[in-house]
């Protein structure tokens, strides 16, 4: 399941294999794999039949997420083109944040991994996406929710004016 | 309890001192269960009570918990101290800090420290301060200077400040948003309270700190709870009529100002003033002012300088703008609308800043109010009479002690308070639509609007560079 990932589409495009830390290939779309920066950096020196990436930092599951995103950032962003091209109204970016506000709706450990990924791959809106969430689980919770949301132990100092 | 505190206190001193190491285990282990009942206590007690505010709380103040305060600010000046240097040296390895050095637990632990940062500058300042709360960890990384900087520097960015409410009598702050304005026409709304080592009476608010004008004067983030006194200056003893606190932007320091003057205007008396730099912690003295300052006026901060209305020594037919140069610590004279050059009264015009331009208020009566904008400072043409606002009290029979004053614009429209506690909120027909008591269901009191910048920048950091 995890091991290939068949773009049957023609024509056969351009592919990059990215391997998990866990040892799993994933054969990817050439455009969607430069959504990482990090790839895109260097890419064209790298010699055509040379394109693998070894992600150590990676894990299988977390890059099936990542590649899940960066598909659907490439696809939306051709769509949202095209109908900027040909004019007709779309409501493409708004479907594509509501999408990423459901593709963001994990547990906080999932999001833990797809921050660091995102940030070990410098994909910026998913970064920003990812930090965001974050953002917004703390907020409005109180210290001891928070605590049991990021599973931190209990050191803190006491608030000296919140409660006497 | 007591004893607990105190304990805590030391442990979390003795965390800052080791931090500058890169260190501080130790202690951890011994009072580790101790500490967690004390803290799961407190913050059970925070949640359901958090808004207490009634006779035990005071009485505390009177006993045990007013000592405990002011053991914590020693505690925290001691810290900022240590801090100050710590960033100094952390300027120059830059990105070598990483969350061990924070003792960070948890799945969060191994985050990058920039990202960590960018998640806490997410959060919008009344959670920040409770976040504090959360570990040692991220409380020292909520007081990095680093991050405070950070904060700070997002906050001017987005323009965004606050509402804050004080009472002129009790020790608390509450903070409210411009969204809660326009969405509550009255009653209250749910703000965000800290508890002060001081009653404020009267203040001003700069950059993220306020400056309380009664002495003994001192300045303080209502956002944490720091306060910093303002020694006394060599003239301490003759009272000020006015008082002024303002940011030198190009010095990057924080300033006070005093101004002398004989209430009776008499021709003989010299207008004197002092300025309190926070750097080089001393006051200037300028002498023979060749103003004369309007008593009712507040100072305004607009371009780096302090505002006032009053007259000039020489002319005393018409009112001018006395605006004082925090940089150069020079007085210059700015112009009124030319409508207003002559003819109008003392005591109604009053001064203020909106979206960043200096601004006007010119009471034509008590029921109608005109605002002016300078929109090019310093440029008499560019004055522009913005909004004309009448029947500011047909609709509400509140008692109002004073004319409206305008504190911020808003998209479509300004928001006005009186020296009550009413606020008015003038919408883009340029009439009132929106009426806004601030009341408090916790106290009876009035409460003063007033805008500020939420920042977590410390008043105790604000001097420390002299020492390099």
């Amino acid at each position: 399941m995890k091991d290939s990932f068949n773009p049957s589409i023609e024509p056969p495009k351009k592919t990059v294999t990215l391997v998990s830390s866990d040892g799993y290939d994933f054969e990817v779309e050439e455009e969607v794999a430069l959504e990482s920066q990090v790839i895109k950096d260097g890419f064209e020196d790298k010699a055509v039949d040379d394109r693998e990436y070894l992600l150590f930092n990676v894990h299988s599951d977390t890059l099936e997420l990542i590649i899940k995103y960066c598909e659907k950032h490439v696809s939306s962003r051709k769509s949202i083109s095209a109908a900027a091209a040909s004019s007709s109204s779309s409501n493409g970016e708004e479907a594509l944040k509501e999408w990423d506000e459901h593709f963001i709706s994990v547990d906080t450990n999932t999001l833990y991994d797809i921050l660091m990924a995102a940030d070990y791959l410098n994909i910026k809106s998913l970064l920003d996406l990812a930090i965001q969430k974050v953002a917004d689980t703390i907020h409005g919770r109180s210290p001891e929710q928070i605590r049991k949301k990021f599973n931190i132990e209990n050191d803190s100092i006491i608030d000296p004016w919140a409660s006497e | 309890m007591k004893r607990n505190h105190d304990e805590l206190e030391e442990d979390d001193d003795e965390e800052e001192e080791e931090e500058v190491d890169g260190e501080g285990e130790e202690q951890e282990d011994g009072e580790g269960e101790e500490e967690g009942e004390e803290i799961d206590d407190d913050n059970e007690f925070s949640e359901d009570d958090e808004y207490d505010d009634d006779e035990t709380c005071s009485q505390e103040d009177d006993g045990n918990g007013h000592t405990l305060r002011i053991r914590y600010d020693e505690s925290i000046m001691n810290m900022y101290e240590d801090f100050y240097y710590e960033e100094e040296e952390t300027e120059s390895k830059e990105g070598e800090l990483d969350l061990q050095e924070f003792e960070m637990s948890g799945i969060m632990s191994k985050l990058p420290i920039e990202i960590f940062f960018d998640i806490l500058s997410r959060v919008d300042i009344g959670n920040l301060s409770e976040c504090r709360w959360v570990s040692k960890a991220w409380y020292n990384t909520i007081k990095h200077p680093r991050f405070v900087k950070m904060q700070h520097e997002k906050v001017i960015r987005n323009n965004s400040s606050f509402i804050l409410y004080f009472d002129t009598w009790d020790k608390e702050f509450y903070l409210g948003s411009f969204e809660e304005v326009k969405e509550y026409e009255s009653g209250c709304v749910d703000i965000f309270k800290v508890k002060l080592p001081r009653p404020l009476r009267q203040i001003h608010s700069c950059n993220g700190l306020v400056f309380s004008c009664r002495p003994p004067y001192f300045v303080c983030n209502p956002i944490t709870g720091e306060h910093r006194v303002v020694p006394k200056s060599p003239m301490g003893d003759r009272v000020s009529i006015l008082t002024g606190f303002g940011y030198d932007i190009i010095s990057q320091v924080y300033k006070v100002i005093r101004i002398l003057q004989d209430p009776e205007w008499a021709d003989s008396s010299e207008t004197q003033v002092e300025v309190y730099n926070f750097r080089l912690g001393k006051w200037r003295c300028i002498h023979n002012v060749p103003y004369c300052f309007n008593l009712k006026n507040a100072n305004v901060f607009v371009n780096c300088a302090l505002h006032w209305i009053g007259v000039s020594r020489e002319d005393r037919a018409s009112d001018v703008i006395i605006s004082f140069k925090l940089d150069s610590e020079e007085f210059q004279q700015l112009p009124l609308p030319p409508s207003l050059c002559s003819g109008t009264e003392n005591f109604c015009l009053y001064l203020s800043a909106l979206g960043g331009c200096l601004s006007l208020v010119h009471i034509v009566s008590n029921e109608h109010i005109e605002i002016w904008v300078m929109k090019e400072y310093g440029l008499q043409s560019s004055w522009v009479k913005e909004y004309t606002i009448g029947n500011v009290m047909d609709n509400y029979d509140f008692e109002i002690t004073g004319p409206y004053k305008p504190i911020e614009l808003l998209k479509d429209g300004v928001i006005l308070h009186s020296s009550g506690h009413v606020l008015g909120y003038n919408g883009p027909d340029n009439i009132f639509t929106h009426f806004y008591t601030v009341k408090s269901e916790y106290l009876n009191s009035v409460l003063r609007p007033l805008l500020h910048m939420g920042s977590l920048v410390s008043p105790r950091s604000v001097g420390k560079l002299r020492k390099r």
